[in-house]
């Protein structure tokens, strides 16, 4: 089987490991750091690497595992947490310039909990600036680079964490989506992708962009690692308004395999002409391995899928337009000095810090919700929303569940849809219906194209989470993908 | 000419909730800037509001005051906007689905009532504090600019008025009932001072065959009675003048100037704000139940209004006194908890209107602040009934009371204050008077009858105000017989 | 759907508090009309009837008490700000323009 490194392990593993104390918090820290620095240069997952403080934590928190017998779940795991995400003193930019030297003095609700479980912060992954896009090119660092051919897009807008947790330079990773940017990248990067239902994950600390559409997710190698740290995250928020109190559940509880009877849609207007030939075989391909499990798959329709992608480019913007209202360069973030009046200030320091994708949404965003334009745009679309919501909750009478490619195609070259807005929005038509509903979905590999991964989408009702598990769970037992080849890829000399 | 004048009053009132609209930040005044603040009040990335309850009890307590409609369902929209007291570059503020709707606030004026409508109550959060360094703290002045924070998030009402009012007087009597019942619920000191009460006006002047003139004044920031009055005036006079020579008026937004005492513009209204209002989506919806309604209808006190009339009639107590005894609530709870445990109403109002009065304007407080509850002035009454101490005495009794707070009896003792009603002492001391001043006893004796004034006044000396005035007088003519 | 116009965009980068300069503001003109030419595909279906959705969720009355939680330090309150003066966050000159 060849040596197998730390960092390659998944986190059920590690954590094994580390309750029978065969390896310390800090050998696995050390091996994550090594693998970094072997392959951050090519892929650039990261924004700002936490190592100095990741090292102190793996040795705190291994005086801790030394003086107690039973562990927190997921104690001295490493994890990447992508970079819209509040970490209290450690820079926290979204990509953008206009955050480049933001240290918020607040955690963000996820990461008190990823603290409270003696979890270790790697750092801060690259992402397109504010969440604005599906290919992390709208960075205003750097692009982060597909580790299974480097030219090629790792997805976004959760680009980095995608990346990093492919390659191994971290076990897991947060990302956040609004309109499928955890699960494009994962799809892209051939890792598993969740979009937790609008609710479950507290937003606060979460850098909005559509506060209506936004969740906290996790990118993770397996679905068993996707059970293990959504358990950590999931849970009602006093903090966030829009955050759901209902019974605690282990989501580790639904990795059975057991499938029969389960009854699965597949999405008609997901599998038509925009979508590639190798995308749809591999989705086909999955559908009949569903079925040998004993799953009754069946082709549906959502007509109102046609206008998702109308209405989220209206929504999402307009939202956004006003989330990102804040940044004006008195309390926080750039600003440009020398001016005369506020206005002027205010102008500049947006004009300087914000890049083109941005600038487009908010001027998108403000002509959809203005005078004269609100009952047309922004009301409407918020009506075609409803639609959509009604489509789900119709089928979801019939079905069980939901499948569909995550991604119409596999990664694309790097500066190949960059100039032009429409064809990068296009990559989100699978995935955006999900927000729109506020429905749960995951994303998981099912296929390659030229040695690039395809990803199925599976998506749920409501706080059903535990049935994207199993069914996903089932699904990866039953079929063949292992991300070692690609390890094998960027072993150092 | 004739000309209708139509205005409007606007006013932003802060809540008294201990906390902030939307984070637990303390609302108290007077704090060292930017030391009540956190990362929610503050704007920062990645935070969220959440609803205090309180204020939302507080704005319903106010609507149903105001006779509104209560909604059934209310919702916070954010108001898009781009000014530095506005950290988010939006306030959450209420637009089309506001808690009431449809109210009216009588007011009294000559006798008549009449009904202002009230076109809505809704809640929103107030802005930072915008303050200029320079000589003069005047905009026009400064040289540079800084923000406070500690003011951004609290709770404010906003309660519009119909374009009912006519003119500065019922502009002003509004505004007076509006704040008084505003305290008689106890949801903000409308302390105008503090900026915890705000007004803005919208007034518009037509020729009264012009029907269709829809141009309006705003005219921003009132902010004493004094300023409401000159500005009303003094605008409705400048509009009136513009319209009598035949011109225009535009649509525009003013702003006082108390230096000059005169309106200057601020901004053309044409170019009106587009605030692109949407559902708040960080809050989710409200739903009032009539549940709710019905225990915020229970806090609800007798408002002042109903309280005059009712007192005036149930105890005949003047329209002026009632005025003075309604002015706030707690003098008006002070009164008939008075009057609960010594039913004599006009003593008790005399006492409240007279000397209570006096002494509270003098240290500038509100009966709230005193040390003077209703115990105090009834013990001291009943004091007076038995004549233990004399009217004079009342009076210097009643001030230490209110600068001590301590009891009557404990008073008179310390400072042996007892009235002296003792025949044989009082007989005693008029006797030594007599006798120490036996010239000015043959003066008396030869007609001078002022001479008797001389010695209840040298009585009084010896006794230190104490004797009983009523015994002085009947001994000493008897004595000077 | 109408077409966005240059003026369109000047107003609406106004409003966002945006500069666009002259070389940017043709081609962010063309790029808004080819994603606004897709996104007004929604003015083809019938609403009617419909209400609009604009929270994922069903929940309602979401509140807190009123109780006062400890503020954080003005020092940190002030530490992100580039420019502050005498314990306020400083803004230039507030002229209208």
């Amino acid at each position: 089987m060849g040596e197998e490194r730390l960092y390659q392990l998944s986190v059920k593993n590690l954590m094994e490991l580390l309750s029978k104390r065969e390896v310390s918090t800090n050998e696995i820290i050390q091996d994550i750091i090594k693998r970094t620095k072997e392959v951050e240069s090519v892929i650039k997952s990261y924004i700002t690497i936490d190592i100095s403080n990741a090292n102190i934590q793996s040795k705190k928190i291994d005086n801790l595992i030394s003086k107690r017998k039973e562990l927190k779940p997921l104690t001295g795991i490493p994890i990447a947490i992508k970079d819209n995400i509040c970490t209290s003193g450690i820079y926290t930019t979204c990509a953008s310039q206009i955050l480049k030297n933001y240290k918020p003095i607040y955690d963000a609700e996820v990461i008190k909990k990823i603290k409270n479980s003696n979890m270790i912060i790697t750092g801060k992954t690259n992402m397109d600036e504010f969440a604005m896009g599906s290919s992390t090119e709208n960075s205003s660092f750097w692009t982060t680079h597909n580790p299974w051919e480097l030219n090629k897009v790792p997805g976004g807008s959760s680009g980095g964490s995608a990346a990093a947790v492919t390659v191994g330079e971290a076990p897991l990773a947060l990302g956040s989506d609004t309109g499928g940017s955890i699960r494009q990248p994962a799809a892209l990067c051939g890792v598993v992708g969740l979009k937790p239902t609008y609710g479950l994950v507290s937003r606060f600390g979460l850098i909005a962009f559509a506060s209506s559409l936004d969740q906290i997710g996790s990118i993770t190698r397996n679905v068993e690692d996707c059970a293990l740290i959504l358990n950590i995250i999931a849970g009602y928020d006093p903090l966030d308004s829009t955050s759901v109190l209902k019974e605690e559940e282990d989501y580790t509880d639904y990795l059975e395999e057991n499938i029969k009877g389960l009854k699965i849609g597949l999405i008609k207007e997901l599998m038509g002409e925009g979508i590639a030939n190798s995308v749809k075989d591999s989705v086909y391909k999955a559908a009949d391995i569903l079925s040998s499990l004993g799953a009754f798959c069946e082709e549906v329709s959502l007509p109102s899928l046609e206008f998702a992608l109308s209405a989220y480019y209206i929504i999402a913007p307009a939202e956004a337009s006003s989330n990102l209202a804040r940044y004006d360069g008195i309390r926080y973030g750039l600003r440009v000095k020398g001016t005369k009046s506020f206005r002027s200030m205010y102008r500049k320091t947006r004009s300087k810090g914000f890049g083109n994708e941005v600038k487009r949404r908010i001027m998108l965003g403000t002509y959809a919700l203005s005078r004269g334009y609100y009952e047309a745009y922004y009301l409407q679309a918020q009506k075609v929303r409803t639609l959509i919501i009604n489509d789900f909750r119709k089928v979801f009478k019939k079905f069980d569940v939901l499948i569909s490619p995550t991604t119409p195609t596999v990664a694309f070259r790097i500066g190949n849809k960059f100039e032009d807005p429409l064809t990068m929005y296009l990559s989100d038509v699978c995935t955006i219906p999900v927000n729109l509903a506020g429905i749960p979905a995951i994303s998981l590999p099912c296929g390659f194209d030229n040695n690039l991964p395809i990803g199925l989408q599976i998506i749920a009702p409501h706080f059903k989470e535990g049935l994207l598990i199993k069914t996903a769970y089932n699904f990866e037992k039953n079929f063949n993908f292992k991300l070692e080849p690609l390890y094998k890829k960027f072993r150092s000399k | 000419m004739e000309y209708i004048v139509r205005i409007g009053l606007e006013t932003h009132v802060e809540l008294i909730t201990d906390s902030k609209m939307f984070c637990g930040c303390s609302t108290k005044f007077g704090a060292a800037p930017n030391t009540q603040t956190c990362p929610i009040c503050l704007g920062h990335p990645g935070t969220l509001p959440v609803i205090n309850k309180k204020a939302v009890d507080y704005t319903i307590k106010v609507a149903l005051a105001l006779n509104c409609e209560i909604a059934n369902f209310t919702q916070f929209h954010r108001k898009n906007y781009f000014y530095p007291d506005l950290p988010k570059g939006y306030q959450i503020s209420q637009y089309d689905l506001p808690v009431g709707l449809n109210g009216y606030l009588a007011i009294k004026l000559n006798g008549e009532v009449k009904r202002i409508g009230i076109s809505r109550v809704h809640m929103e959060e107030d802005t930072a504090k915008l303050l200029h360094f320079g000589k003069t703290g005047r905009i026009s002045e400064a040289l540079g600019s800084g923000l406070d924070f500690n003011r951004c998030g609290i709770p404010l009402l906003e309660i519009v008025s119909a374009p009912d009012i006519k003119n500065v007087v019922e502009a002003k009597a509004y505004i007076i009932l509006l704040k008084k019942l505003l305290e008689y619920l106890e949801v903000s000191d409308c302390n105008m001072e503090e900026g915890k009460f705000r007004i803005d006006t919208n007034i518009s002047v037509r020729k009264i065959e012009d029907k269709y003139s829809k141009t309006r004044t705003e005219l921003k920031n009132l902010n004493s009675f004094k300023f409401l009055e000159k500005g009303l005036m003094y605008e409705i006079e400048r509009q009136k003048e513009i319209l009598s020579k035949g011109k225009k008026l535009q649509l525009e937004t003013r702003h006082f100037d108390s230096q000059t005492m005169t309106t200057k513009p601020m901004r053309i209204k044409e170019e009106a704000q587009d605030y692109r209002y949407f559902p708040e989506p960080d809050l989710v919806p409200i739903e009032i139940s009539k549940e709710w309604v019905d225990e915020i209808k229970k806090t609800v006190p007798e408002l002042p209004h109903i309280r005059a009339d009712r007192i005036k009639k149930q105890y005949n107590i003047s329209e002026n006194e009632v005025e003075i005894i309604t002015s706030t609530r707690s003098m008006a709870d002070f009164f008939e908890c008075c009057v609960k445990i010594y039913p004599h109403p006009k003593k008790i109002s005399n006492w409240i209107t007279g000397e209570l009065l006096y002494l509270l304007n003098q240290e500038l407080i509100q009966i709230k602040e005193s040390k003077i509850n209703p115990e105090h002035l009834v013990k001291m009454l009943k004091m007076m009934d038995i004549g233990s101490i004399s009217g004079k005495i009342a009076k210097s009794i009643f001030k230490e009371m209110f600068k001590t707070g301590k009891m009557p009896e404990d008073i008179v003792e310390e400072k042996e204050l007892k009235q002296i009603s003792d025949i044989d002492k009082l007989s005693g001391i008029i006797d030594k008077v007599l006798k120490e001043n036996s010239k000015a006893v043959e003066q008396y004796l030869l007609g001078k009858q002022q001479v008797f004034v001389f010695f209840v006044g040298q009585v009084m000396k010896k006794t230190k105000g104490r004797a009983n005035p009523e015994l002085v007088n009947e001994l000493l003519r008897k004595k000077l017989k | 759907m109408e077409k966005i116009s240059k003026e369109d965009v000047k107003h609406v980068a106004k409003l966002a508090e945006l500069d666009i300069s002259e070389d940017e503001l043709a081609k962010f003109v063309n790029q808004l009309n080819i994603i606004l030419k897709h996104a007004g595909k929604i003015s083809m279906i019938d609403t009617t009837n419909v209400k609009a959705t604009y929270h994922a969720t069903h929940i309602i009355n979401i509140f807190r008490d009123d109780i006062v939680k400890k503020s954080i330090d003005k020092e940190d309150a002030l530490s992100n700000s580039s420019k502050v003066i005498d314990d306020l966050f400083e803004v230039p000159l507030i002229v209208e323009e």
